[in-house]
């Protein structure tokens, strides 16, 4: 019984002091103020930014979240975020990771629930959405002044993240487009690696030396003709001399006659038996499965796709995409943008703006993941991976075209790819897709 | 009625025509329930009534809703793909609700009857019923592998047709029922057992006395005594076919696209693909109404053919 009595006022004692009443009152009038600062800031407050530069933004512990999708690139953001730190012991970066499957719908609700992250990654199919809809801060004032060097970024990545006339978010990175092949099977067939001077008939004629049956199935594919816009065919497209929506991106181009010969020569693949159908992609992925297992021996891929490539074989090398009537590769690159719901705006400006700075670039391109967006720092991810010649896409940029994209948002993409991978499988007459593709994709435009 | 009854209760309780004692355990009774009803009010009513106000609004998730009262009801009518996901979804829920009756009744006579391990069969069927449908739905998904599937194999090897299953709308759909079929029947056949088991075994002596033989009894003893049980199994596979998501979900999507979209996939592409959340309500509240009157049916219909012991 005793016991207990001392043991109970022991507990008090010790509670008395922790929530020292003197402590409690000071605690939550700096909260309150923190509070009142935010609110008070409304939407990007430079000139807050720039008095509270030591100490920065009222100098008290603040913490931001960071929205990711990928993680392999955890270690670099985390590197970048311990960088940071040093810089502005005050503030603490905490990285959201969520899979790129559930990142959009995740970000949807946390948007509408008003728990988004602070800074997150956006990319180019979805910042006119975002941005028209009022969900983006608008970071034209950083670059205005200064704090932000936009010329050091690639012109056709600034103007993906710049929506009617305002820069909303700065390039991170950039990926292009070329094509992977498996040394391997060429060797086993016989067949001369490609190289940077091959056509359309080159790479049709590698496709069908490259294909082996084994009875009536096949054991090995030519080429993968994969269902993706910015991988696949979209390149195709832009080779042959057409275009994926107009200028205004107001309506699919898919229809003329550059644009619907180009989708022919990607849907022959498939429908010759050189490329894995689209229920076999389907089943398996080419990236994730397919092409690294070595079943198929060539498949355009984005950048990204090297480290892993070369890790599962190193066998794979990589060179420049075919030349159709020209050259062309899709170039896209994702952004750090801040949120308009942020209650600590004043810090997620900060940590844009070391994001764009040049340090936090070099950490990207020293970790190998991704090409920095930042002009001039992608030799280190070029002597990334010695194996493979990663310079075929930064030299990529010279002919590159930015993936187009909406403010009605990304339906346009899902209903020309639903109507390709229809016909692809033998659900439309071929002479009839593009015209269907074209329509569905109008169709949505419009819808809004 | 529930009201009404809550509002005597109060009556009653508040005048002193109630003893103490009652009195207590009411107090007692609401409050064990009130956690629970707090939770429902929250989560549910509270849900349904916002949502029934969201689906009259265009609301793309990322700026305010916008009033536009019905017309949200008005383009469902024209609107193609919810055409063909309701289709696809009535396609679905027919076979799946009569295969899934008759073959969890098979299972449950037989695993009632005198085999051998036979609590071993009963365990095997529900394993199924355990596990994640994700999971499910994945290794199904490797299995109707066009190219390097066991199942496409082995149809070559007797000589018959390789589908492209999950592409093609005829094969998806018999994709889809078999995995569903596969992974409910388990649940009924254990319901099913236990209605079985509550049959007193008299009848059954009583009726093979005066000669009827097993058909005979299946037909005038089993099947009515069971009627309960089945009533309640079929209102249960009736929405839980209307439902299916997550087995769409994981096998019939290719790039960004569904091969056979139901009426609950639509509502998630619309809703968080589409930023068009006010119209994806719409279409849930329609699914609500459609299953509400599948279900009032049923249950109107079951004064003519179930019977109550």
């Amino acid at each position: 019984m005793s016991n207990h009595r001392r043991m109970g006022s022991e507990a008090l004692t010790t509670l008395k002091t922790l929530v020292n009443r003197r402590t409690l009152l000071r605690r939550s009038a700096a909260g309150a103020a923190g509070l009142g600062l935010a609110a008070l800031g409304g939407h990007a407050d430079v000139d807050r930014v720039q008095a509270a530069q030591d100490g920065v933004c009222g100098g008290e512990e603040i913490t931001i979240t960071y929205g990711i999708w990928d993680s392999a690139q955890l270690p670099a953001v985390e590197a970048q975020a311990a960088a940071f730190k040093e810089l502005h012991p005050n503030i603490t970066i905490e990285p959201q990771l969520v899979p790129w499957d559930d990142y959009w719908t995740k970000l949807q609700t946390s948007v509408a629930g008003g728990a988004a992250a602070d800074v997150f990654w956006l990319n180019a199919d979805n910042l006119p959405v975002y941005a028209a809809q009022g969900a983006l801060v608008p970071i034209q004032s950083l670059v205005d002044d200064g704090s932000v060097d936009a010329d050091a970024y690639p012109e056709s990545l600034r103007n993906i993240y710049t929506f009617e006339g305002t820069v909303y978010g700065i390039p991170r990175d950039f990926d292009t487009i070329a094509l992977f092949y498996n040394k391997d099977l060429f060797d086993a067939a016989g067949v001369e690696y490609p190289t940077g001077d091959w056509t359309w008939d080159n790479l049709r004629a590698a496709a069908e030396a490259l294909t082996v049956k084994d009875g009536d199935t096949t054991t090995q594919w030519g080429i993968a003709s994969t269902l993706e816009l910015q991988q696949g065919y979209g390149n195709f497209i832009e080779q042959n001399g057409g275009h994926i929506l107009n200028d205004e991106k107001t309506e699919a181009l898919v229809d003329e006659p550059a644009a619907c010969e180009a989708l022919q020569f990607a849907g022959a693949f498939i429908a010759d038996g050189l490329s894995p159908s689209v229920a076999e992609q389907q089943a398996n992925d080419p990236y994730e499965a397919l092409f690294p297992a070595g079943v198929i021996a060539m498949i355009p891929g984005g950048s990204w796709n090297a480290l892993t490539f070369s890790q599962a074989n190193p066998a794979i090398q990589v060179v420049p995409l075919p030349t159709g009537e020209k050259r062309a590769s899709a170039i896209h690159g994702l952004a750090n943008v801040v949120w308009t719901g942020s209650q600590q705006q004043c810090a997620a400006l900060e940590w844009v703006k070391y994001l764009a700075s040049a340090d936090a670039e070099r950490i990207l391109g020293e970790t190998g993941t991704v090409i920095p967006a930042m002009e001039g720092l992608q030799e280190d991810w070029v002597g990334s991976i010695p194996g493979m010649d990663l310079q075929v896409f930064i030299d990529a940029v010279d002919y590159s075209f930015p993936l187009p994209a909406s403010p009605a948002g990304p339906e346009w993409e899902t209903k020309l790819g639903e109507t390709l991978i229809e016909g692809w499988s033998g659900g439309i007459p071929p002479d009839e897709i593009c015209a269907r593709a074209d329509e569905a994709a109008d169709a949505a435009l419009s819808a809004g | 009625m529930a009201v009404a009854q809550l509002a005597k209760d109060v009556r009653a309780f508040r005048s002193a025509r109630v003893g103490s004692r009652t009195r207590a355990q009411t107090l007692w009774g609401y409050a064990l329930i009130a956690p629970m009803m707090a939770g429902f009010a929250v989560f549910f009513l509270f849900a349904l009534v916002a949502s029934l106000a969201l689906s009259l609004t265009d609301w793309d998730v990322l700026a305010p809703p916008q009033w536009v009262g019905v017309d949200n009801y008005a383009r469902l009518l024209h609107d193609d793909a919810f055409m063909t996901a309701l289709r696809n979804t009535a396609a679905l829920t027919i076979p799946n609700v009569a295969l899934r009756l008759t073959l969890s009744l098979a299972l449950a006579i037989a695993l009632n009857s005198r085999i051998r391990f036979r609590a071993f069969y009963r365990t095997l069927f529900f394993i199924p019923v355990l596990t994640m449908p994700v999971a499910i739905a994945t290794i199904w998904k490797w299995l109707y592998d066009p190219t390097f599937g066991p199942i496409n194999a082995a149809l070559g090897r007797l000589g018959l047709p390789q589908p492209e299953w999950l592409t093609h709308q005829g094969s998806a759909l018999i994709a889809v029922v078999i995995v569903l079929l596969w992974s409910g029947v388990g649940y009924d056949m254990v319901i099913f057992l236990a209605g079985l088991q509550n049959i007193p075994r008299e009848y059954y002596e009583a009726a093979q006395i005066d000669g009827a033989g097993a058909l005979r009894q299946f037909r005038d003893i089993t099947l009515p005594l069971l009627t309960p049980t089945t009533f309640f199994l079929t209102v249960i596979a009736i929405i839980n076919s209307l439902q299916v998501f997550d087995l769409i979900f994981v096998m019939t999507e290719v790039g960004n696209t569904n091969r056979f979209p139901t009426i609950v996939y639509y509502i998630f592409e619309e809703g968080f693909k589409n930023f068009r959340m006010g119209y994806a309500i719409t279409v849930a509240w329609v699914l609500l109404m459609i299953i509400l009157a599948f279900t009032l049916l049923q249950f109107r219909l079951q004064r003519r053919w179930v019977h109550y012991a």
